[in-house]
């Protein structure tokens, strides 16, 4: 460690290193663009809240993070922000003067850095973005005259291959020049809180976590509705759920979860209604309930996790019947998925392991044999009024538990 | 604050009448009695106190009361002849003998716990001390207990024995006004909560909003939580135990066969050695040989529990680890002992999975079959074992059901047939609670484990009997034997030492203990509940209770009673890690529905006959309530 340092002293200095951060769907907007730029401003500094001081800004549809200090941690940052929702790509990069010299200086060391990875020989190219119309050359010619620094200054360790590299240098010259190597993906969609609040339905499961990311990913901020059936399942069933709800809070600036006393109400359904039809009669009990914490939370829709025909609540009759229950849009981002996309999405948002953890959760406690996969509306409406569910869906309302994830 | 009115009614049965103070100066302790509330008291009637000049008592025509000690040194000693005269004068005033205390800072520290069982002494008489203090003699002779106000020094006893006598006459009903003293600071081990008067408001300062509410039950529970939360500011001392006492008044736990409670003197040993004994063993200086001469007493200690000797104890992290080795550990250092291992087919994980991961070393795992009660079948045995067996693990008691395995039986008939055959027992169970001896049972090794027994955790132990060979677990360092090598968790092993001796010089007074909790426990199910099925038969080890209620989910019996404070757990599955029922119930023969529905009890020592009544009436509620709820079910 202390070797590098020395000689990193020599060549660039870790002070001039900063973030690039580059924005998708947010340069398309109009005049409202720059609420959108200041949210994401703001949700890039709440991201980077744990790393240290620093300075966010932006200029022409990039976004600089510059430390304030050398105590700033660079790496958590770039992992940090690889989460924020609006940004489509980050770059580690170094900065210098908009000078010819300071560039082509800088360029050798980022290539130098590059050709640490032991190899005996390594090609290169450039890729040069001039928005500084002031400087004397074009991208073009920069690119070519620092090629040739390049290989002047390496001679026969390095090589160009414009088709595939081993590594690209890329430079950007602006007020001042950055010059970087890397290109890290981020999630793109719409900066966190841009376009209002849903109430995610989450239950513990893979799907409801992915499909609060992917309306998270567009924006909208989330609160989550969780139904608990203590004593039929169990207290780390309920702490599965809040884990749950703190990754997929990590992607929008964190959630409050509702958590609704919810036994009594599958109690009544399992003793009053029709077993086949109980598992629909209890989605619409959770929709109305969900629909008031909703409206309490000011959110504008419910999302859940629901897929066509993954099962027997999810059949078109049964989402027919479930959506009747709800005055509000019910969004259901994975409706069209096949679980093993989903499953590939938990995996990348890090819900997976946790949702696969074998507690019960509110869903599969009191699935009935033999459900019924083509309910009519009418036949459970009929059904409905055997239980007192205007009383019970109260007092459930009134012992909600809410807690910060 | 429950403590405080339970003991108060004690108090009803034998409250103090009198107390006597014997004193050089009467007339300094006298002025204190004659003001507010004692001095109430006293009129009423309620309390005698009187004051004895000792200097009346002295033969000597000086009136001398003190003189120069033996020691030599400066000061004057009360001597011997007045304080006694005096005592014994007073004492035959008093109607029963009294209860004499003499007030030094050596003595017990007087506390709110200490009046209140002052406060039952019919009689108390108080010795105030003077000077250098008094002949020895006189503490040897008359002195029940000495009491200490606190760590400082006085001139003498009178300041001491007047905060004694004022501390105690207030405990006594009917000297402060009904229910004032239940409340009060230390009384209910927290400190009071902040009080108020009027105005409301002054100089812009409120009084806490719901005060003024009106609501009796709301200004209780912020009466408790301010008590509460000032005393974890102010005394963390005190609210330690208060959250103890907390605790273990609300907590009915019958899961000891998962882990038990570690005991105090367990703590304090382990907290002992952390603090003085922090020397590695291997170490060569002075610090390292005393850490390696409590190593070697623990040893010696937990080797005499079960009869073996000391050069036979390796120490483990757990049983786990001891079951694994055991098993894998023989078998890499005798590769021509056979390629046949044979298991209970109600061996524990740890055993069950070793043994099936050895399949891929091309070993192959014969399961012993059980008999209904959960028994190893003999003549099973008899068929099984064979020139090629190497190695026969079988569980001394089962951790689901208490069934006890014939380990004795098993070893003499397996090495009937193949003497060469290594013999390994998992102890966890029956350690400490039925007597387990090497020699008995006729085994190779045994495996404990601390923590079952009130016990550390992170500290197990290995009994290989001398002459077995075992490869080593870990290399390293060479601590146990080279066998075992890494720093030797002292302080664990320590505590569990201390436990372990307590726990087998104890083994039949506890079983005792433990099998009338068993017997009630099994009554008030089996009264109760008509279709609660006993698993666990009458032979099994009392430690542990299997009942099953068909039908029902036995974790669902669990997550409802535990709201009560009654902890259990299910019958089967072994972890909140697997879902997967454990073998041992289905070996026995019962279906699925009876071993959905089955929990484990399992007792301790520490448990009560009112903890289990409790506990078994918990359960039959919520029991009989979940059966209700199923019959909706069609």
């Amino acid at each position: 460690m202390q070797e590098e340092k020395a000689e990193d002293k020599t060549g660039v200095d870790e002070m001039d290193r900063i973030i690039l951060a580059r924005i998708g769907e947010i340069a398309l907007k109009g005049l409202n663009r720059c609420t959108f730029e200041q949210r994401l401003a703001r949700n890039m500094k709440a991201a980077l809240s744990d790393c240290g001081e620093c300075k966010v800004r932006w200029s022409q549809s990039r976004y600089f993070v510059e430390p304030a200090n050398e105590s700033f941690q660079f790496d958590k940052a770039l992992e940090m922000l690889s989460g924020v929702f609006g940004l489509v790509s980050i770059s580690p990069a170094y900065v210098t003067k908009s000078e010819y010299a300071d560039i082509s200086a800088l360029a050798k060391e980022v290539a130098k850095k590059a050709m640490s990875t032991g190899k005996e020989k390594y090609t290169f190219k450039i890729e040069t973005k001039r928005g500084l119309k002031t400087f004397p050359m074009n991208s073009p010619t920069i690119s070519a005259e620092i090629g040739g620094d390049l290989l002047e200054a390496f001679g026969g360790k390095l090589k160009v291959d414009v088709n595939n590299p081993d590594f690209i240098i890329y430079i950007e010259v602006r007020e001042s020049t950055y010059v970087y190597t890397e290109i890290l993906e981020a999630p793109g969609g719409m900066p966190t809180g841009s376009n209002g609040k849903g109430c995610l339905l989450i239950s513990g499961g893979i799907d409801s976590p992915v499909a609060g990311y992917m309306i998270a990913k567009r924006g909208v901020s989330l609160c989550a509705v969780h139904f608990y059936s203590y004593p039929y399942t169990s207290e780390r069933a309920k702490d599965k759920v809040l884990e749950l709800a703190k990754i997929v809070g990590r992607y929008c600036g964190g959630m409050k979860v509702f958590v609704v006393p919810f036994t009594d109400i599958q109690l009544a359904i399992d003793e009053k209604c029709r077993e086949e039809l109980s598992t629909v009669i209890m989605r619409r009990s959770m929709m109305r309930i969900a629909e008031r914490v909703a409206r309490k939370s000011g959110s504008s829709a419910l999302i859940t996790g629901e897929s066509v025909g993954q099962v027997a609540s999810q059949t078109m009759q049964a989402l027919y019947c479930t959506d009747n229950a709800a005055d509000m849009p019910i969004f259901r981002p994975l409706i069209g998925m096949d679980k093993m996309e989903v499953v590939a999405i938990a995996r990348k948002i890090g819900t997976f392991e946790t949702s696969i953890l074998p507690y019960e959760d509110c869903c599969t406690v009191f699935t009935p044999k033999h459900p019924k996969t083509r309910p009519s509306l009418s036949e459970v409406l009929e059904e409905e009024k055997k239980a007192d569910f205007i009383a019970m869906e109260n007092e459930a309302f009134e012992g909600i538990e809410v807690i910060q994830c | 604050m429950m403590k405080t009115t339970q003991t108060a009614k004690k108090a009803k049965n034998n409250v103090i009448k009198r107390i006597d103070i014997l004193t050089l100066f009467p007339d300094m302790v006298n002025s204190a009695f004659q003001e507010s509330i004692i001095s109430r008291a006293v009129s009423k009637d309620i309390l005698k106190i009187n004051c004895h000049q000792i200097r009346k008592y002295t033969t000597n025509k000086q009136g001398k009361v003190d003189d120069y000690p033996y020691s030599g040194g400066p000061g004057l000693v009360m001597a011997y002849q007045p304080i006694a005269d005096c005592i014994r004068s007073v004492s035959a005033e008093c109607d029963s003998t009294p209860y004499v205390i003499y007030m030094s800072p050596q003595g017990n520290p007087f506390n709110q716990k200490k009046a209140q069982e002052l406060v039952q002494k019919e009689n108390l008489m108080i010795l105030c001390g003077h000077y250098e203090g008094i002949d020895e003699r006189v503490l040897e002779e008359f002195i029940d207990e000495e009491v200490s106000l606190g760590d400082f020094v006085l001139t003498g006893g009178e300041i001491p024995a007047m905060a004694v006598a004022d501390c105690v006459a207030r405990l006594i009903p009917g000297v402060l006004a009904e229910g004032s003293a239940e409340k009060e600071s230390h009384t209910g081990l927290l400190l009071e909560y902040p009080q108020y008067t009027r105005p409301a408001e002054i100089e812009g300062k409120k009084i806490p909003e719901i005060l003024l509410s009106g609501k009796h039950d709301e200004i209780e529970k912020w009466q408790v939580k301010t008590a509460e939360e000032r005393t974890k500011l102010k005394r963390p001392d005190l609210y330690e135990i208060y959250e103890e006492e907390k605790l273990n008044s609300q907590t009915y736990y019958f899961d000891n066969s998962a882990t038990t409670r570690q005991a105090d003197v367990v703590t304090e040993e382990m907290c002992r050695t952390v603090k003085f004994l922090y020397g590695n063993p291997s170490s060569l200086h002075h610090m390292g040989l005393e850490a390696e001469r409590r190593l070697t007493e623990a040893r010696k200690t937990i080797a005499e529990t079960i009869g073996a000797a000391e050069k036979e104890i390796y120490f483990t992290s757990c049983a786990t680890e001891s079951n694994n080795w055991a098993i894998k550990g023989y078998l890499e250092a005798n590769p021509r002992a056979g390629k046949k291992v044979l298991i209970s087919a109600t061996e524990h994980p740890s055993v069950l999975e070793t043994a099936q991961s050895l399949t891929k070393s091309g070993y192959t795992v014969g399961f012993l079959p059980v008999d209904s009660k959960g028994i190893v079948d003999i003549e099973e045995l008899k068929k099984a074992v064979t020139a090629d067996t190497a190695v026969i693990s079988v569980m001394h008691v089962n951790s689901e059901t208490g069934a006890i395995q014939p380990i004795k039986e098993i070893a003499n008939a397996a090495k009937a047939i193949n003497p060469n055959v290594m013999v390994h027992s998992d102890c966890v169970q029956s350690y400490g609670k039925l007597q387990v001896n090497a020699k008995a049972l006729g085994v190779d090794m045994l495996s404990v484990s601390a923590h079952k027994i009130h016990g550390p955790r992170g500290v197990g132990f290995l009994y290989v009997k001398d002459g077995i060979r075992i490869a080593p677990l870990l290399c390293g360092g060479g601590q146990e034997k080279a066998l075992r090598s890494g720093t030797e968790n002292l302080p664990a092993i320590a505590g569990f030492s201390v436990i372990a001796k307590q726990a087998n010089e104890k083994i039949k007074e506890h079983e005792e203990h433990v099998k009338e909790l068993n017997i009630i426990f099994r009554e008030i199910l089996t009264e109760e509940i008509r279709a609660c099925n006993v698993i666990s038969s009458d032979e099994c080890c009392p430690y542990v209770l299997n009942v099953a209620f068909p039908g029902l989910r036995a974790e669902v019996i669990q997550h409802s009673v535990e709201q009560k404070g009654v902890y259990i757990s299910v019958g089967s599955a072994c972890s909140s890690h697997k879902k997967d029922r454990s073998p041992t119930l289905t070996s026995m023969g019962y279906n699925n529905n009876v071993i959905d529905g089955a929990i484990r009890i399992s007792f301790t020592y520490q448990n009560t006959a009112e903890q289990v009544k409790f506990a078994a009436k918990v359960i039959c509620a919520e029991v009989k309530k979940l059966y209700a709820r199923r019959k909706g079910r069609r």
